[in-house]
């Protein structure tokens, strides 16, 4: 059986490179067309193939989502953008609509074709149909319980793929068309504007049902699956999914990281200890501004992993610099700032070989090798000397007080 | 082809007399959304009826099935092929590969709600030999005449509430649960008002999750023409939330040219695929 995979998002090329760099198997990405996260830094052709290059080089894969469900008005080019993918050598798409799937078929493509978690594949059955259509991999509805997925597993239709951690949707996927009917931005053609996160009176006829104080919402708690990647592994899940296209850098580089050690410790040990789940948790907690739930996968979700109160979702300010290079003869490295932050203090490095360890920092240089007071200038190039564990991007954080 | 959902069956006499081609029921443990639900027992009767009347009968199976309900899609499929049911409604995809098994893919009519807003995908579904293929809500008049210049046979609800969320949490009564209130969410229509604005979308918790509604039925009398000039001819209206008597209001509407209450701004309205544009 192959070992697991891990599949993370990249709003990015930067993000792309971070996230396979602190230990995904393959990432996905959205192009400029025919992505639902129609967004202006989603990836051009060339930024594609850099990554494929990139990709390669750390034998890893690049999945590119193609899961727009187009209207008339967005067909036209879509011959051209399969085939541009293809000679770009990503090693799949991930699609909703049944005839982009066929025709990337019909057109000889090289690539997988994956069935998007938007045609809420619940049962065997489904896996069944598409696989007679030639698909080769489906990703689950985020709905399907533990025993269900097992069930499935164990047919051994086609290799199926689940969601481990990040935003959930409130409703199946692909079956939710809110946001259109409340903004008109498409929720199937990238336009969602998660509109159920909004509040709500709830009537019944006339009378109030909602308490004014905390009205009705649907906002679901942020998946977080840590306890189950054992089981996942032992099932023969082929991948595991983390949501976030539009996460930074930071918020990848913890969360990838985190899973790659713990799926690492399962597969070196056979099982993950308390010790393990914990120390990951932890360190996954460190990068979220949401709080999470274990979605689907203990049951039927109560309210206890929905949000009905307004929560700050405030980009967590610890993340401090990334380190661009370092000298390991002078010990001098080179950092760049990304929030303020103060020299003279314990500060806390983790990178793509490198486990959260606390390094103490003293004086910080600017380029010109003048002392700083202060490092509040994102962006600004500045060199200090470490007396710790170090690696090019490897990223700097503050310390959180527990 | 008009075809109507119904509360009552002893008002199938009237519904065909209004001008109904086919009446849709739900089954137990199969169906959502629907107004009238009977037990796996019933169905054989209820479409002998229908035909004896010189009604069709379609069934709704809309819902999502878990793995572990396999058995009991087998049943239904095996209860709708010895009670001669004319058409099964359905979006999970399971259902159409075990509906196949059987040689009953002819019955089919995929209505996933949303999904369907292309020739493309029209052409495929069709192509899986089914009935027919129920077209997305969020298309617009001129986006369905142009999606439907080769495959005619597709279907459009025409009037009466669609669902704009579905969702397997039970959302009412988790928020319910989560402000302690005494309240019972579940089977029992509500409405949401969203805390700006004051339109109401119908919400509704069933076994199977919750499911929130447009925020006005859909009605169509001045583009039917339209539609029907076009070549379409399967024409659905649901009556959930209303009644028998609205059932035979539309239908006399539409055969007459008069109208019901409801609204047609989707036909005219066109989305935004980028968040970006909607700055603009």
């Amino acid at each position: 059986m192959n070992k697991i995979e891990l599949l993370a998002p990249a709003g990015n090329l930067e993000k792309a490179k971070i996230a396979i760099l602190y230990g995904a198997d393959a990432v996905y990405i959205g192009g400029k067309q025919f992505s639902l996260r129609s967004r202006a830094s989603n990836f051009s052709l060339e930024e594609m193939k850099e990554l494929v290059d990139f990709a390669n080089r750390h034998q890893a894969h690049v999945h590119v989502t193609v899961n727009m469900l187009p209207h008339e008005e967005d067909l036209e080019g879509l011959d051209d953008y399969l085939c541009a993918l293809d000679r770009i050598g990503v090693h799949a798409i991930i699609v909703c609509s049944p005839s982009i799937m066929m025709r990337a078929k019909e057109l000889g493509c090289q690539y997988e074709v994956h069935v998007s978690t938007q045609h809420s594949s619940t049962n065997s059955k489904a896996l069944s149909f598409w696989k007679e259509k030639g698909m080769d991999r489906v990703v689950l509805a985020r709905e399907c319980q533990m025993a269900q997925i097992e069930a499935i597993c164990q047919q051994n239709i086609l290799p199926v793929e689940v969601f481990i951690h990040g935003g959930m949707c409130i409703s199946f996927s692909g079956r939710c068309v809110l946001s259109n009917h409340m903004t008109l931005r498409d929720a199937n053609r990238g336009g969602c504007a998660q509109s159920c996160r909004w509040k709500y009176h709830l009537m019944d006829q006339d009378k109030e049902c909602s308490d004014p104080s905390n009205l009705f919402s649907m906002s679901s708690k942020d998946l977080q699956a840590v306890d189950q990647i054992e089981d996942f592994i032992r099932m023969g899940v082929a991948s595991l999914k983390i949501e976030g296209r539009m996460k930074s850098a930071y918020y990848l580089a913890t969360v990838v990281s985190s899973y790659r050690y713990l799926i690492d410790q399962i597969y070196k040990n056979g099982k993950a200890t308390t010790e393990d789940l914990q120390r990951v948790k932890m360190e996954i907690s460190k990068a979220e501004n949401r709080p999470t739930g274990s979605g689907f996968y203990k049951g039927l979700p109560g309210y206890d992993v929905q949000l009905y109160q307004d929560h700050d979702e405030t980009v967590t300010q610890e993340y401090v610099a990334i380190v661009l290079d370092h000298d390991p003869q002078t010990k001098m490295a080179t950092l760049q700032v990304k929030n303020h932050f103060l020299p003279y203090q314990d500060l806390e490095i983790f990178g793509p070989h490198i486990q959260s360890t606390t390094v103490h920092v003293d004086a910080i240089y600017d380029e010109n090798d003048l002392e700083l007071k202060v490092c509040n200038q994102p962006m600004q190039i500045v060199k200090t000397k470490w007396e710790g564990p170090i690696e090019k991007n490897a990223m700097i954080r503050k310390i959180r007080v527990v | 082809m008009f075809i109507v959902t119904i509360h009552d069956l002893n008002r199938l006499p009237e519904i065909k007399e209004a001008g109904a081609d086919a009446v849709i029921f739900g089954v137990e443990q199969i169906s959502i959304r629907q107004s009238l639900l009977v037990s796996f027992d019933r169905i054989q009767d209820i479409v002998a009826k229908c035909h004896h009347l010189g009604l069709k009968a379609y069934v709704n199976a809309l819902r999502f099935f878990m793995e572990d309900e396999m058995d009991l899609l087998e049943k239904f499929l095996e209860v709708c092929a010895v009670s001669h049911v004319d058409g099964i409604y359905y979006s999970d995809e399971g259902v159409y590969y075990l509906a196949r098994q059987r040689k009953m893919e002819s019955l089919l009519i995929y209505q996933p709600e949303t999904l369907i807003t292309n020739h493309k995908d029209i052409a495929f579904y069709l192509g899986l030999g089914l009935q027919s293929v129920s077209l997305a809500h969020e298309c617009s008049l001129e986006e369905i005449l142009k999606m439907t210049e080769t495959n005619k046979n597709v279907e459009i609800l025409v009037s009466g509430y669609f669902s704009i969320l579905y969702s397997r949490r039970m959302l009412v009564t988790n928020y319910l649960n989560a402000i302690r209130s005494k309240e019972n969410g579940h089977g029992h229509k509500f409405d949401l008002i969203e805390s700006t604005r004051e339109q109401r979308m119908p919400i509704f918790e069933d076994d199977y999750g919750t499911h929130i509604y447009s925020e006005a039925p859909i009605q169509s009398f001045d583009e039917f023409s339209a539609l029907k000039n076009h070549g379409i001819d399967r024409f659905r209206i649901d009556s959930l939330f209303f009644d028998d008597d609205w059932t035979i209001s539309v239908l006399k509407a539409y055969q007459e040219s008069g109208s019901v209450p409801g609204s047609n701004h989707w036909y005219y309205q066109k989305t935004i695929k980028k968040k970006e544009k909607s700055h603009e």
